[in-house]
């Protein structure tokens, strides 16, 4: 059923396009990059506020008022490049487990992400000043550099199946 | 031999190019490096050119500055090792030419950032540039860093080595 759809995606004139086309692939990978270059970049920064780095900087405004933005432009040209790029190659993907363990860190530091915004930051409004952040505030965001850091990585080797391969 | 025969030929180019994971890996250290100093710059030219204005320029601009920096020393790190193991191949290539000249351009730009925003006594803390003029100005430095990023993805394809 799952595999159903993967090769209906697979077949799609869409996928082919990005398949076989000279520049569809390179395009759907440098947006990719971009992508991550916003994401990664501005979730950075806010992740280094939450642990304490430049903690005279007001949070809600460095976080919120600026690089929640960036952070949701980085998103949506990921999620679109990255959809783009999964079609092309579906099924070998979704077989690859470098791609499978990328998708898992993702999850993670989403979960992450979400246990932050409803668990951590309802005193934020206190770390505006020289303020140390809450142990489970800088747990969580350096829990989510480091998720964010190998997500990169898992990305990236993707390209090298021939390391996973196990010996046998 | 030329200089360029003698790195590429190297022992130590060699065993980056024979190594399964140590390419690889590097390639994984210069996109998040990528990722720290193109978001430090971009995101600092924006808060140049007037972009959230809710946090004061001077602290933004020294905290994206800082990995900004740190995210340079590791692109510069695993580039020159990854251009060296294959340098045959990038010594001749025009798309590597372009973009260095375009990084040296980022350079500039980031230098220029530095320099407003440093040090006690920082100019931009008193006297920041006008948001308006300074709009070109950002909007052509996020240019620099867009194209800088395409041609190093292009080098995958045209020129260059995956």
């Amino acid at each position: 059923m799952f595999y159903d759809l993967l090769d209906w995606l697979y077949n799609t004139s869409y996928a082919e396009m990005m398949r076989d086309s000279l520049w569809g692939y390179p395009i759907g990978e440098t947006v990719h990059l971009l992508g991550i270059t916003l994401l990664f970049g501005s979730i950075l920064l806010a992740d280094l506020r939450f642990i304490g780095v430049g903690r005279h900087i007001g949070a809600g405004a460095l976080t919120s008022g600026y690089l929640l933005r960036v952070t949701w432009i980085g998103f949506a040209l990921i999620v679109l490049s990255g959809l783009s790029l999964f079609a092309a190659y579906a099924i070998d993907t979704i077989n690859s487990p470098i791609f499978v363990a990328k998708m898992v860190l993702i999850a993670v530091a989403g979960v992450n992400m979400l246990f932050f915004t409803f668990r951590v930051t309802s005193g934020m409004h206190l770390w505006e000043s020289d303020v140390t952040p809450p142990t489970a505030a800088r747990v969580s965001a350096g829990l989510s550099i480091a998720l964010w850091t190998l997500t990169i990585f898992a990305g990236r080797l993707i390209a090298y199946p021939e390391i996973f391969e196990t010996a046998s | 031999m030329s200089l360029v025969e003698v790195i590429h030929n190297s022992a130590y180019a060699a065993h980056i190019r024979e190594s399964q994971y140590i390419y690889p890996l590097m390639q994984c250290v210069h996109i998040t490096g990528l990722a720290m100093f193109a978001g430090g710059v971009a995101l600092t030219n924006a808060r140049v050119a007037g972009l959230g204005a809710a946090v004061p320029l001077v602290d933004l601009g020294r905290h994206a500055m800082r990995v900004a920096w740190i995210g340079l020393a590791m692109i510069l790190l695993t580039g020159i090792n990854m251009a060296a193991s294959f340098l045959e191949v990038f010594a001749v290539s025009t798309v590597m030419q372009v973009k260095l000249g375009l990084v040296l351009l980022a350079l500039v730009n980031a230098v220029v950032l530095q320099r407003g925003l440093a040090g006690a006594g920082a100019p931009w803390a008193t006297n920041p540039p006008d948001p308006a003029a300074a709009r070109k100005w950002a909007a052509l430095g996020v240019t620099v860093l867009l194209v800088i990023i395409t041609l190093g993805k292009l080098l995958a394809y045209i020129g260059g080595k995956d």
